[in-house]
C-alpha cells in the first residue's frame, strides 16, 4: 500500500481526511503536530506528505522546511492546507516547494484526487 | 458523502456534531465578555472560533456554518483594531444560533444565510474590500 503521511492538529479533519484516503487504499498516518510530524518523516518512504499550515509545535512552513533540507526528502510531493481567502499561505506554499496547496473546507473528494495524482496514480 | 449511510462516517459526523456544544459554549463565553468589554483578546476569541468552524464545517456537510464562521474571520481580519465590536457581537449570536440549529437537527440551516444579520456581515465585508 502507498504511504501518506497527513499532518494535522485539528482531529475532525484528520479523521475526514484519513477516512478517505484509506477507502482509496492508502495506508495513512497521522501526525498530531509539526514536532511529530517532523519525528515521523523518517518512519516510512511517504509518496505524498499532506500539511496543514497553523500547527502546534512547529507549523507546516516548517515541516517544509525541514523535508526539503533533508535528503531522500526533497522531492517528495507535499500538498498543503490553507485557510481560505489567505493568498499569502498560497504564495509561501509554492515558494517554499509545495507541488499542491488546497483550501479548508475542501471537498474530501478533491482532496483524494489531488494526492492520487501527485502519487502519479491519476 | 454517503453520512447516514456509511456507519464509519455517520460516526465520524456524530463526533463533530458533540464537538459542536463545547465550541458553541466558548463563543457564548468570548461573545458575553465582548458586550461587557469589547478587548482585543475578546475580540480574538470569537474570531478563533469563527475561523476554525470555518475551516471544517462545510467538509462535514454544513456550508452555512462555514459561511457565517468566513464572513466574521474574514471581517475580523480585515477591519483590522476598529472592528466594530456591536457587528461582532450580532455575527457571533447568528453563528451562535446557527450552531444551536446544527446541534438540535443536525441538518445544515440554509435559512439563515437570507438572515438580514448574515447580509449586514458580508455587506460590511464587501465595503471593507472595496475599500482597500
Amino acid at each position: 500500500m502507498i504511504p501518506i503521511l497527513i499532518a494535522e492538529d485539528d482531529e475532525h479533519i484528520a479523521k475526514l481526511i484519513s477516512f478517505k484516503l484509506k477507502r482509496e487504499g492508502f495506508e495513512v498516518e497521522v501526525a498530531r503536530n509539526g514536532g511529530e510530524a517532523i519525528e515521523f518523516l523518517d518512519r516510512k518512504p511517504w509518496r505524498v506528505v499532506i500539511l496543514d499550515v497553523m500547527m502546534p509545535v512547529h507549523d507546516g512552513w516548517h515541516v517544509l522546511k525541514t523535508m526539503r533540507e533533508r535528503p531522500g526528502l526533497e522531492q517528495t510531493p507535499v500538498l498543503m492546507l490553507t485557510a481560505k481567502g489567505r493568498q499569502k499561505d498560497v504564495a509561501t506554499a509554492v515558494e517554499l516547494g509545495a507541488q499542491q496547496y488546497l483550501t479548508k473546507p475542501f471537498d474530501p473528494q478533491e482532496l483524494s484526487d489531488r494526492v492520487k495524482k501527485l502519487a502519479g496514480l491519476a | 458523502m454517503d453520512w447516514d449511510g456509511d456507519p464509519e462516517l455517520k460516526a465520524m459526523r456524530d463526533s463533530f456534531l458533540v464537538s459542536l456544544e463545547p465550541r458553541r459554549d466558548q463563543l457564548e463565553a468570548w461573545l458575553t465578555s465582548l458586550a461587557m468589554s469589547p478587548t482585543p483578546d475578546a475580540v480574538a476569541g470569537v474570531q478563533y472560533v469563527a475561523h476554525k468552524l470555518a475551516g471544517t464545517a462545510e467538509s462535514y456537510g454544513f456550508a452555512t456554518i462555514t459561511r457565517i464562521g468566513l464572513a466574521l474571520d474574514d471581517l475580523i481580519d480585515r477591519a483590522g483594531p476598529g472592528v466594530d465590536g456591536g457587528l461582532i457581537c450580532r455575527g457571533g449570536a447568528l453563528l451562535s444560533v446557527a450552531l444551536e440549529w446544527v446541534i438540535a437537527r443536525r441538518e445544515d440551516p440554509k435559512h439563515l444565510v437570507k438572515d438580514a444579520v448574515m447580509a449586514e456581515l458580508e455587506g460590511k465585508l464587501s465595503l471593507l474590500l472595496t475599500e482597500r
